[in-house]
C-alpha cells in the first residue's frame, strides 16, 4: 500500500551577487501527503488526498546593485558628461527570505465526474529588496534596502465536474477561484512607505498594518492601496459650507484663473486597491459526437484601476461619459438666486459626494451657460461651474468666505470643454471588476477510421474566437485588464494607459494532426 | 569501496573549485559597464553641474519667472506662467538637490586629492544652488542635506533657517575666492570646463560676483551685514575680482546637438504649439523697450508681421492686397473689445500680450486669419526673435551672472551712499548689456533718453538686462517693489507671487515634519487666499518678513 509520501529537500546557495559576509543562504522544505481513501474506504470516492507542506526559498539580486557608479549623461560638444545618480545603492543587501506554509485536500469522486482541488497557503516573504522614496534634499530620491514582513494569505479552489456524459453528450465544466491578500506587517526603520509608482494623480503605497495615516486614518497594511489628494474643502465644521470644495481665486477682486475648478487638498488619502476581492474562471466543454464547443469566462470581482485613457482623453473632451456626467441645471435662465438655491437643496448629490462633476452643459440646449469673462470665448453658451464656494481657511481655522460659486449671480462659467478634474487623482480611479467572455471554440473530430486510415492518432478542426463579451462596472469602454498588463512605458499594476485603439475580436481557424 | 573514495574526491574537488571561485566573487561586482567613482577623473563631473545649474536658471528665467516679471507671456499651457496657478503639487526642488548631489560629489573628490581649483568650483556651484533654493522657497535643508549615504539618520534632514542658508553659502564663496587665488593648483581641465575653458580667474570673478549678489539681497533686511559685505569686496579688487566686462559674463553655450539645445528650439521639436510658439513677449517690456527706443527689442522680438488696419465696412476681415497687413471693420474690432474687454493694437511695430488676460491666444484677433488653438502662431502681435527658434547661437546662452548685473549691484549700493559712483555703475551696467547682446555702438544715443534717476531707474534698467533670465529680477522686485508691476485679471491674485511652494511630492511627503515646521515659519499675507496652510506663493519668507516690500 502506498498511502503516504514524505518529501525532504534542503538546498544551500552562495550568490555572486550579495556581498560576501551574506552570500550564503540556506533553504530547506518539508512536505507530506496522506492518500486517506486508502485508510478508510468510502462509497463513490476513487482518491481523497490531504496534503501540507513546509518551504523556505531565498532570492538574491540582480547584478551590479551594490556599488555605486557613475552613469553617462551624454556630450556637451566636446565635454563628456558622468553624474552621480540618484537612486542610492546599498552594499549591505541581504538575501530575500520566504518561508511559505500550504494545505491542501485532493478528491475525485464518482469515478471522475466530480473532481475537487483546494488549497490554502500562508506566505511571509521577509527582507524583500526594493527602493524606498528618500526625500530629495537628502541628495537621492530612492535607496534599495532589504525591509520588512509581508505577509500573503490565499485560497485556491478548482472544482471540476463532468455533469452529463452519455454515448453522444459530454460536458464538461471547470470551475476555479482564487483569493489572496497580501500585508505589510513590518517595515524598515525610517521607512514610512514603500511607493511602487505615482501615475495620475494617484499614488501606490503600502504602509504597515497599523501606522496611522496622514488623513489620520489607521493602515490597514494592504499591497496595492491607491492613495490621492482628494478635493479641497472646507474643513470648518461651524462654517455653513462645511465639506463643499473651495474654488481657486477670488471674483470679488477679479482675480479667478481661466480653469476655475476643483482642486486637491494636501493631504492622501485611501481611495481604492488594485487587487481583486477574488478572481473566478469557468471552463466549458460540451461534446457531441465529433463536435466540441469550448467556452473560457473569467470574472474578475472588487478592486479598482486608474485610467490614464480616461484622464487624457476626458481633458480632449472625448469621452461620453463626461457629457453625461455634467449635470444638467434644475433651474433654467443662467444664474439666479433660484438656481442657488436648487444647487444647495441638492447639496448631498451635487457638493459633498467624493466627485463632484460641473453643472451646465456643453451646449445651450444641454443647460450651457455663457461664459465669463477671462474665459477663452466670453458669452459662449457653453459654460459649466462647479459648485463650491471662493474663500479661505483663516488661521484660526474658520471659513472666510469671497463669494458662492452655487449659481448664484457672480457665479464663475468655464467651457465645458475645460472642466476635466486634472489635479484630483480620484476622478480617474474606477471599479476593475469584470465578466469576461474569453474565448470561444467549436472543433470537430475528424472521424475515427478515417484517421486511423492516414495512420494519425487523431485529426480535428477548429474555428475559434476571443473576447467576444465584456462587462464592465466602470462602463466607459476600457477594457479594467489592460491595468493589469504590461503597457507603453512599462507595467504599473493599475495603471492602463493608451488604450483608444478599438477593440479586437480575433477569429481564427485551426486544423491540427497528431501522429 | 573504490567507488565511494571517487565519489567523495569529485565532491572535495568540486568544493575546493566553488572556495576558489568565492574569493573572486567580489571582483564580480564591479560594473565593468560603468565608470567607478574612486577611479574616475572628477573633471568629468565638471560639465554636469554646470549644464545642470544653467538648465535651472533658464528654465525658470525663460520660464515661468519670466512670465512672473512681464518679459512674456504664454499663448498656450499658460496658467503656471502667466497666472501664477502653482499651488497642487507646488514647484519640485528635486532637480536643485540633484545638481547638489553632484556638486558635493565633486567637492568630495576635490577635497580628498587635494584639487584646490575644483574645490572652489564645485563651492561655487553649491553655493549658487543653494542660493537659489533659499531664494525660490525659503527654509530648506542645508546642514544636513545631501548625507543619505551617511544612514538613516539623514534620511530626513532638518530645514536650516534661510538666514542661515544665505549666511552659509556667503562664507562658501568667501572659502571658493581663497582657494582659487592660491597658486600652483591642479589645472581645470579646459574642454570639461565650458563655462571658463579652465580660466581659474574668471572662476574666481564668478565667485565674487555671487557673493555680492547675496549681499544685495540682505539689504532690506540685514543692511548692517549687506552694506559690510558689499563695501569689502567693492573696496579690494585685487582681493575680490569682479566680472565687470561682458566678456568676463558666466554663460554657457549650447552646442546644438539633441541633448544640449535651446530650450525652446524648433529644430528637434517642430509641434506647431511647442515651447517657441506658446511664448509670446508681453505688452510690459515691449512698451518699455519702445519709450525707451531700445535697440535690444530688435534681438529679443520680431516686429508684427500682419499688423491690424481699420477700415471702412462691415464685417470685413481679409488680408490687404500686398498681404502686409491684416484689414479689419469697426464691427469686428468692437465685438471683439467687449468680449475680451481688451483693447486692439494698432501698432506697426512691436506689440506684446497684457499680462494674465482672459483668451490670450485669441490676443489682437489671433483667430483671424490663423490656425485657431493654444499656443499657436498669431500673425497680428510680435513673436519673440526668431532665433530663439535654432538650437544654438552666439546669444542663446544660460546666462548665470553678467556684467551688467554686477554694475547694477554696484550702481544701487552707491544710491544708498555705501560707496561712491551710482550714475557711472548704472551706465556701465547698461554698456554691458548692450556690449552682451551685441548693440553696444548703440549705446551713446541711449543712454541721453534713459539717464540716471535713482534706485528707479537701476530697477528698471536691471530688469530689462535680465532678460531671459529674470530670476534675478523677481528676487529684486521682491526687496524693492520695482520696477512696478501689476497682475492681470486671469492671474491668480490681484498681486505677483512672493515664493515658490513646497512641494506635495518632494520633503514635504518624505521629510514630512521636518517639511511642516518650515511652514510654519512662513508668514501669510492676507493674498493667501484659499492655500490651505502657511505653504503659499503670497506667504512671506524671513527674507521679505517686516520689510513692508513689496507689499
Amino acid at each position: 500500500m502506498e498511502a503516504i509520501y514524505l518529501d525532504l529537500t534542503a538546498r544551500n546557495d552562495w550568490s555572486s551577487t550579495l556581498p560576501a559576509a551574506n552570500r550564503s543562504f540556506f533553504y530547506p522544505s518539508a512536505s507530506i501527503s496522506v492518500l486517506i481513501n486508502e485508510f478508510v474506504p468510502m462509497n463513490h470516492v476513487d482518491m481523497l488526498k490531504v496534503r501540507a507542506g513546509v518551504a523556505r526559498t531565498g532570492y538574491d539580486t540582480d547584478p551590479y546593485r551594490l556599488l555605486q557608479v557613475y552613469a553617462n549623461g551624454g556630450n556637451w560638444g566636446e565635454a563628456i558628461m558622468l553624474n552621480k545618480q540618484s537612486g542610492l545603492l546599498n552594499p549591505n543587501l541581504k538575501p530575500e527570505q520566504i518561508t511559505s506554509q500550504e494545505y491542501g485536500v485532493e478528491a475525485k469522486l464518482f469515478g471522475g465526474r466530480v473532481r475537487l482541488d483546494g488549497t490554502y497557503y500562508i506566505m511571509n516573504d521577509r527582507l524583500q529588496i526594493f527602493p524606498v522614496p528618500l526625500a530629495p534634499s537628502t541628495g537621492a530620491t530612492t535607496i534599495n534596502i532589504n525591509a520588512g514582513l509581508l505577509q500573503s494569505r490565499g485560497v485556491e479552489l478548482m472544482i471540476g465536474g463532468t455533469p452529463i456524459k452519455t454515448r453522444d453528450w459530454i460536458w464538461d465544466v471547470n470551475l476555479n477561484f482564487t483569493q489572496n491578500q497580501t500585508k505589510i506587517l513590518e517595515l524598515a526603520d525610517g521607512i514610512p512607505y514603500v511607493q511602487p509608482w505615482s501615475q495620475a494623480g494617484v499614488v501606490n503605497r503600502g504602509y504597515v498594518k497599523g501606522a496611522t495615516l496622514p488623513d489620520g486614518s489607521i493602515a490597514d497594511g494592504l499591497l496595492g492601496n491607491l492613495y490621492t489628494r482628494k478635493t479641497l474643502r472646507v474643513t470648518d465644521k461651524e462654517s455653513p459650507y462645511y465639506g463643499y470644495p473651495i474654488i481657486p481665486g477670488n471674483p470679488t477682486t477679479g482675480n479667478f484663473s481661466d480653469d476655475p475648478e476643483l482642486t486637491n487638498s494636501n493631504i492622501y488619502s485611501k481611495t481604492g486597491n488594485y487587487n481583486p476581492k477574488f478572481i473566478m474562471g469557468m471552463q466549458s466543454s460540451l461534446t457531441w459526437k465529433g463536435f466540441t464547443l469550448g467556452m473560457t469566462f473569467d470574472w474578475r470581482h472588487g478592486g479598482q484601476f486608474v485610467s490614464q485613457t480616461f484622464r487624457y482623453m476626458n481633458d480632449d473632451q472625448l469621452t461620453q461619459y463626461w457629457a453625461d456626467k455634467t449635470v444638467t441645471p434644475g433651474v433654467a435662465g443662467g444664474a439666479s438666486e433660484a438656481l442657488r438655491n436648487w444647487v444647495v437643496e441638492n447639496a448631498s448629490t451635487l457638493i459633498t459626494p467624493e466627485r463632484v462633476y460641473p453643472i451646465g452643459g456643453p451646449t445651450p440646449e444641454t443647460g450651457g451657460f455663457p461664459e465669463s469673462s477671462n474665459m477663452p470665448f466670453p458669452g459662449n453658451m457653453d459654460g459649466v461651474f462647479y459648485p463650491g464656494v471662493f474663500g479661505e481657511m483663516g488661521s484660526d481655522g474658520r471659513f472666510i468666505l469671497y463669494q458662492e460659486n452655487l449659481g448664484n449671480p457672480g457665479t464663475v462659467f468655464e467651457p465645458w470643454g475645460a472642466s476635466n478634474v486634472w489635479s484630483v487623482g480620484s476622478y480617474a480611479v474606477f471599479d476593475a471588476d469584470y465578466l469576461k467572455l474569453r474565448e470561444i471554440s467549436l472543433s470537430y473530430d475528424l472521424p475515427g477510421a478515417w484517421v486511423k486510415k492516414a495512420k494519425m492518432d487523431n485529426a480535428y478542426i477548429s474555428i475559434y474566437s476571443r473576447n467576444i463579451m465584456l462587462w464592465t462596472k466602470s462602463g466607459f469602454g476600457v477594457d479594467p485588464e489592460r491595468a493589469f498588463q504590461p503597457s507603453g512605458s512599462g507595467l504599473f499594476q493599475g495603471v492602463e494607459r493608451y488604450n483608444v485603439s478599438p477593440w479586437i475580436v480575433p477569429v481564427g481557424f485551426k486544423v491540427g494532426f497528431t501522429f | 569501496m573504490k567507488k565511494f573514495s571517487y565519489k567523495v574526491i569529485t565532491l572535495s574537488l568540486s568544493l575546493l573549485l566553488m572556495l576558489g571561485a568565492c574569493k573572486d566573487l567580489d571582483d564580480l561586482n564591479v560594473n565593468p559597464n560603468s565608470p567607478s567613482p574612486e577611479t574616475t577623473d572628477l573633471n568629468l563631473l565638471l560639465p554636469t553641474v554646470i549644464t545642470m545649474l544653467g538648465g535651472q536658471v533658464v528654465d525658470l528665467g525663460f520660464g515661468d519667472l519670466a512670465g512672473v516679471m512681464q518679459h512674456m507671456q504664454k499663448t498656450g499651457w499658460q496658467s503656471g506662467f502667466n497666472a501664477y496657478d502653482w499651488a497642487s503639487p507646488g514647484q519640485s526642488w528635486t532637480g536643485y538637490y540633484g545638481i547638489l548631489r553632484n556638486a558635493d560629489e565633486l567637492h568630495k573628490k576635490a577635497v580628498k586629492d587635494g584639487y584646490k581649483n575644483h574645490e572652489g568650483i564645485a563651492l561655487i556651484i553649491r553655493a549658487y544652488t543653494f542660493g537659489m533654493i533659499a531664494d525660490l522657497w525659503g527654509d530648506a535643508p542645508y546642514t544636513e542635506a545631501l548625507r543619505a549615504e551617511e544612514g538613516s539618520k539623514y534620511f530626513t534632514p532638518v530645514f536650516d533657517k534661510q538666514q542661515d542658508i544665505y549666511h552659509g553659502i556667503l562664507a562658501e564663496l568667501e572659502t571658493a575666492n581663497t582657494l582659487l587665488a592660491q597658486e600652483g593648483g591642479q589645472p581645470i581641465n579646459a574642454t570639461q570646463d565650458i563655462l571658463f575653458a579652465g580660466n581659474v580667474a574668471k572662476w574666481r570673478k564668478f565667485a565674487n560676483s555671487l557673493a555680492l549678489r547675496y549681499y544685495m539681497r540682505l539689504q532690506a533686511k540685514e543692511q548692517a551685514f549687506s552694506k559690510a559685505g558689499i563695501v569689502k569686496i567693492a573696496s579690494d579688487p585685487a582681493k575680490y575680482p569682479l566680472i565687470t566686462s561682458a566678456a568676463d559674463d558666466a554663460n554657457v553655450s549650447y552646442p546644438g546637438t539633441a541633448n544640449a539645445a535651446w530650450p525652446t528650439n524648433m529644430v528637434f521639436n517642430i509641434a506647431p504649439d511647442g515651447e517657441y510658439m506658446r511664448r509670446k513677449p508681453a505688452s510690459t517690456l515691449v512698451e518699455a523697450l519702445k519709450s525707451l527706443k531700445d535697440p535690444r527689442i530688435a534681438v529679443w522680438f520680431d516686429k508684427v508681421p500682419q499688423p491690424l488696419v481699420l477700415v471702412p465696412g462691415t464685417n470685413v476681415s481679409r488680408a490687404s492686397a500686398d498681404g502686409k497687413t491684416w484689414e479689419i471693420s469697426a464691427d469686428i474690432a468692437g465685438n471683439y473689445e467687449t468680449t475680451y474687454n481688451t483693447p486692439l493694437n494698432y501698432s506697426t511695430d512691436y506689440i506684446g500680450i497684457p499680462p494674465a488676460i482672459g483668451g490670450a491666444m485669441f490676443y489682437n484677433l489671433q483667430m483671424e486669419g490663423g490656425v485657431s488653438g493654444q499656443g499657436r502662431y498669431n500673425a497680428h502681435i510680435s513673436q519673440i526673435n526668431s532665433m530663439y527658434k535654432n538650437a544654438t547661437g552666439d546669444l542663446l546662452k544660460m546666462r548665470l551672472i553678467s556684467a551688467a548685473e554686477v554694475n547694477f549691484i554696484l550702481a544701487e549700493a552707491a544710491s544708498y551712499t555705501w560707496i561712491t559712483g551710482a550714475e557711472t555703475y548704472y551706465a556701465k551696467g547698461i554698456q554691458e548689456s548692450f556690449n552682451a547682446w551685441g548693440v553696444g555702438a548703440s549705446f551713446t544715443s541711449y543712454i541721453a533718453g534713459a539717464p540716471y534717476n535713482g534706485l528707479q531707474s537701476i530697477m528698471k534698467q536691471k530688469w530689462i538686462a535680465s532678460w531671459s533670465a529674470a530670476s534675478e529680477s523677481w528676487f529684486d522686485w521682491r526687496r524693492t517693489g520695482l520696477p512696478v508691476l501689476n497682475a492681470g485679471p486671469s492671474a491668480a491674485r490681484s498681486v505677483l507671487p512672493l515664493r515658490f511652494y513646497y512641494s506635495l511630492n518632494d520633503d514635504l511627503n518624505t521629510n514630512t515634519d521636518n517639511a511642516t515646521a518650515a511652514i510654519a515659519n512662513l508668514v501669510r499675507t492676507t493674498h493667501a487666499g484659499s492655500d490651505p496652510t502657511n505653504n503659499s506663493a503670497w506667504s512671506k519668507t524671513w527674507l521679505l518678513e517686516g520689510t513692508g516690500k513689496p507689499y
